[in-house]
């Protein structure tokens, strides 16, 4: 299956995040190689939801929204909305629970993006 | 002056930690203008505060590290920038507060990510095209105000030579160099700007003064040579004709129409009739006693007989200073205001040195 294709299949809305670079195809296949960058330095786990909520975690949460937003990513983006949103009403309980969810789809799409970057 | 790139278009700075942001925004502009970028708030207001730098525009992210971007937006405003680079703020984070608060530290928009690049550069190219429409209106009418500012310079330098050159003639008639009249200016415009006698005066007035007393003689156009060029006493007939100069020099003035609306006409006309009334009320033409008579009609008339005595005439010597300030403080040349006699001799020695090397001074 094409890289695109298969970005449709797992949620991310292709033609809006090629839109939003203006059309440059070649452009976000390159920003997608960027999200990488930025799952990879920006790492959130199950484990960081113990406890009290730290700014830090916010900063990352809030960082991967931001990118899976301008990229269309869109399952990405509306669970990390989620996750921000309870963190900042320091909803710990049900800010790990929609977490959960996410860790999946983002391995999926991570895993997806790797893929056609090494190819 | 604005920074442009080589192609000459102007400069966008993109302040954001989130380099996919910048990299779309940066896509999104590079088409029609020069994109510069930094990534934290602390950075970006660096390069906005360097005065090499210009942008005609700077887009701004809201959470940063460092310095988020409501900061940055207060110290533009601190700075007072915000009136003259828009600034726009690209957030995820445009909750009612942060728009609101936005909006009242001087923000131009507030365009939410995840944003349509359409959207955002239509939204952006709008406000760049006020402000720079905003800029060259303003440059536009600076420079007509210079233009109007020079001109009326020269309308205002035109019109006090016109008159220097008029009473300059005068007094050439009067077989006398001109200077005259320039000395009873300046010392006008000293005893005015340094002495209780023009204290509280503005010195615009001053100065609209000290120009109507180069006019002071200018009836004397009106006297006939035999009596104005007379080396010897004048008879008493004559007397009487040499005093309408001051009459005359009112009705002189009058019928230039141009003059009644410039500021020194009233000022002309006073120290034209007046300035040879005396504090005692002996002077002419109309008798004027004390303070009815103006302060600067007293100022020329004392300044008009300093400068008589201490020069040569046509019927009289040149006196010397002692002999000069001995005629003025004994009211041999008639009575003066003895506050504006105190203002006189505070000044004197200042005033003394215009006649130091003076040909027609020569005894002074």
């Amino acid at each position: 299956m094409e890289f695109m294709e298969e970005l449709k299949q797992l949620g991310v809305d292709v033609q809006e995040g090629v839109e939003r670079v203006v059309g440059d195809k070649s452009l976000y296949e390159m920003m997608l190689g960027m999200f990488l960058d930025v799952v990879s330095s920006n790492p959130v786990q199950i484990e960081d939801f113990e406890g009290e909520v730290h700014e830090e975690l916010i900063e990352r949460v809030h960082t991967l929204k931001g990118a899976a937003g301008n990229l269309s990513i869109v399952p990405l983006f509306r669970r990390y909305t989620e996750v921000l949103t309870l963190l900042r009403d320091r909803k710990v309980s049900e800010a790990k629970s929609a977490f959960v969810e996410v860790e999946p789809i983002q391995k999926s799409i991570v895993d997806c993006i790797r893929r056609y970057q090494n190819a | 002056m604005k920074q442009y790139d080589e192609s000459g278009r102007n400069t966008i700075l993109i302040v954001d930690d989130d380099a996919i942001n910048r990299a779309i925004l940066r896509k999104i502009f590079s088409d029609s203008f020069s994109v510069a970028e930094a990534v934290n708030g602390r950075q970006g207001l660096e390069k906005i505060l360097n005065p090499k730098n210009h942008y005609c525009a700077v887009l701004l992210d809201v959470m940063m590290p460092e310095m988020n971007g409501i900061e940055v937006v207060r110290k533009m405003e601190n700075a007072g920038l915000l009136k003259q680079i828009p600034v726009f703020l690209i957030t995820a984070e445009a909750n009612d507060k942060v728009i609101k608060e936005a909006y009242q530290l001087g923000v131009m928009d507030v365009i939410k990510k995840p944003y349509i690049s359409f959207v955002v550069m239509r939204r952006v190219e709008s406000v760049i095209e006020l402000f720079e429409t905003r800029r060259h209106l303003n440059l536009v009418v600076e420079k007509q105000q210079v233009k109007l500012l020079e001109q009326a310079k020269q309308i205002i330098e035109l019109n006090q030579g016109m008159i220097e050159a008029l009473a300059t003639a005068i007094e050439f008639r009067n077989e006398e160099s001109g200077g005259h009249v320039q000395r009873i200016s300046k010392i006008t415009r000293l005893m005015l700007e340094n002495t209780a006698i023009g204290k509280g005066m503005a010195q615009e007035d001053i100065d609209d003064i000290a120009l109507a007393a180069i006019m002071h003689d200018v009836g004397k156009i009106t006297i006939p040579d035999a009596i104005l060029t007379k080396p010897g006493r004048l008879t008493p007939d004559e007397y009487e004709v040499m005093k309408t100069h001051t009459t005359k020099g009112v009705a002189i003035l009058e019928s230039i129409p141009q003059l009644h609306e410039s500021r020194i006409f009233d000022y002309a006309c006073d120290i034209a009739l007046h300035h040879h009334e005396r504090w005692d009320g002996r002077g002419y033409p109309e008798g004027l006693e004390g303070s009815s008579i103006s302060p600067w009609a007293q100022v020329v008339s004392l300044a008009d007989v300093y400068d008589a005595l201490s020069c040569k005439r046509v019927y009289k010597a040149s006196y010397s200073r002692d002999k000069v300030i001995e005629m003025i403080g004994t009211g041999q040349c008639g009575s003066f205001n003895p506050r504006l006699l105190d203002s006189f001799f505070s000044v004197e020695d200042q005033l003394s040195r215009m006649y130091h090397s003076l040909p027609e001074a020569q005894n002074f």
